[in-house]
């Protein structure tokens, strides 16, 4: 089982990009007849067409947000709140443990004693459908839920706690953190070997827990990567819990200043900077690159962390070039570190938009097999996929593009409450939209690429 | 230290003059600690954040700023309808081209 990079995800955003073209330019072709049948249409679009599209996308939607210059309207968008009543919150809180718990059993369980065969293992459904895919998911469409779910949480609050400090920022710990996991998972076959994933949870628990002693509870609510994660994505999320559950207008919650320094950025840039990583080590560029560096003599072990660094420092740059760049117009005296802290939650929406293009329809084809492992974990039947309709594809390109407008209308929101002329706010947004562009493209240009299986691994 | 400067000795069009921005003074807010680059930032400050405590000179100050952005920011909007304009019939002809 691999994950959904590569081909299939490459032929479904072709086939989307497609979709838009033909929607845009529908008259044209039908005036010069070409739009005959359209089965290979979707493929004709040239790659550099492509990807100008998604990153003029990108920079029209900023162009036609730059028009929303009501700042009472854009106040009460932001702060749109709506209290819910939940009954019997305890009980379900406790349930929620419950369930973490279980699920976390039944991995080490289906892990270590279940049958080998990925789509039939409950541990490998459960951990990558079911949480990564699913409870990610959930975590930015409806809410947070990771934080009472997670059982490790679960599990420290029965331990001692020193309750001790890093002297160094814990943003900076959890990105490091977060881009060891990155590498784990990208060069270790996690998606394909039960026996592996259960060691890597077992390992993780053994860290989590110690973790837990050493720096109470501020080790899940600062230091865990994987929280960390989960906590960002309920940030662009309608709901949020604070003293009691709230609706609020979806990706409001990116425009408050939340971060806690550059560390924290630096972990958003990591998000976003994950998929890109696990999308560029597939295509055949990769492959001729590293063996031109191992034949210079870069060992194989070093070349993938390496890259990883590389690349996240890159789009790191990028974005602080970009928010220096945006205050050098906007003509301001604001601090260029809290700028960057600022603007940085919209990059969320984006990370969030590429996440349900990826795990949608991963998720759901996967849903009958994840059902029937769960069934009967450790001899379980045949397993069904469910057949995902072709016009998924479509749907997967406009959750991106949905991503990348929320991000621009975060960021324009933001803007709006941080400089006092519109036309300085407007300003200020010239180098973040690029490097928006820049993303876009450079994810487009990545799923774009044919899939190979990465060397030396 | 750049001595600071409040509403009341700025030029009317100081928001027009171009100096050195090493050489500026910020344009300070006499009610609060932010510091801004241009005068007419200042003043729209000043009738957005402090609305209730202006004097009658700052609150002119502030509406002379607003009709100004009003006027820059339609401008502005020209220029994006027409950026939009070509984009979309740039895109529409780069695909009629190479399809």
């Amino acid at each position: 089982m691999t994950r959904p990079r590569g081909r299939r995800f490459v032929a479904r955003l072709l086939l989307a990009a497609g979709v838009v073209a033909l929607l845009g330019v529908g008259r044209s072709l039908a005036h010069g007849g070409s739009l005959g049948s359209n089965a290979g249409r979707a493929l004709a679009v040239p790659t550099w067409l492509f990807l100008s599209t998604g990153g003029a996308v990108v920079g029209a939607s900023f162009l036609l947000s730059s028009f929303a210059t009501d700042r009472t309207f854009l106040r009460q968008v932001h702060g749109w709140r709506r209290s819910v009543s939940v009954p019997n919150a305890g009980r379900l809180a406790t349930a929620a443990r419950a369930v973490g718990l279980a699920g976390l059993a039944l991995v080490l369980v289906a892990g270590f004693a279940g049958p080998t065969e990925p789509l039939r293992n409950a541990a490998v459904l459960l951990v990558w459908a079911g949480w990564w895919a699913g409870l990610a998911m959930s975590a930015y469409l409806l809410g947070n839920a990771w934080p009472v779910v997670n059982p490790f949480r679960t599990l420290a609050r029965g331990l001692p706690s020193f309750d001790r400090k890093l002297p160094v920022p814990s943003g900076w710990v959890a990105t490091v953190g977060l881009l060891g996991l990155i590498w784990l998972e990208v060069v270790s076959p996690l998606a394909d070997a039960p026996r592996l994933l259960a060691t890597v949870v077992l390992a993780y628990a053994a860290v989590a827990l110690t973790g837990a002693v050493v720096f109470g509870d501020r080790y899940f609510t600062e230091y865990d990567p994987v929280s960390r994660v989960f906590r960002l994505y309920g940030a662009v999320a309608p709901l949020e819990y604070d003293d009691g559950l709230r609706l609020r207008i979806p990706g409001s919650g990116l425009e408050t200043d939340f971060l806690e320094g550059s560390g924290g950025v630096a972990f958003v840039v990591a998000l976003l900077w994950g998929p890109t990583f696990d999308g560029l080590v597939a295509p055949p560029p990769w492959a001729t690159f590293t063996r031109v560096a191992v034949d210079a003599g870069i060992p194989p072990l070093v070349l993938y962390p390496l890259a990883l660094a590389v690349g996240f420092v890159a789009f790191l740059g990028a974005y602080l070039l970009a928010v220096r760049y945006g205050a050098r117009l906007a003509d301001t005296y604001r601090d260029p570190a809290a700028l960057s802290r600022r603007f940085a939650p919209s990059l969320l929406a984006i990370a969030a938009g590429y996440h349900v293009a990826h795990y949608l329809g991963y998720f759901l084809s996967l849903t009958p097999a994840l059902a029937g492992a769960l069934l009967d974990p450790l001899s379980p039947g045949q397993a069904y996929r469910l057949v995902v309709p072709g016009w998924f594809g479509g749907l997967s390109l406009a959750f991106v593009l949905l991503g990348h407008l929320l991000a621009v209308w975060v960021a324009h929101a933001v803007a709006y409450e941080l400089f006092p002329s519109r036309l300085q706010a407007v300003r200020s947004q010239y180098g973040l939209t690029l490097v928006m562009v820049f993303y876009t493209m450079t994810s487009l240009w990545i799923v774009s690429r044919p899939y190979a299986a990465p060397p030396y691994l | 230290m750049t001595p600071r400067r409040t509403a009341e000795d700025d030029p009317p069009n100081a928001a027009d003059t171009e100096t050195d921005p090493d050489e500026r003074a910020p344009f300070a807010c006499p009610y609060c600690v932010r510091e801004f680059a241009r005068a007419d930032y200042r003043n729209l400050h000043l009738g957005l954040e402090h609305a209730d405590a202006l004097s009658p000179a700052e609150r002119s100050a502030y509406e002379t700023a607003r009709d100004a952005e009003e006027e820059a920011l339609t401008l502005f909007r020209y220029k994006a309808v027409g950026l939009l304009i070509v984009i979309y019939f740039g895109f529409l002809m780069l695909y009629a081209v190479s399809l």
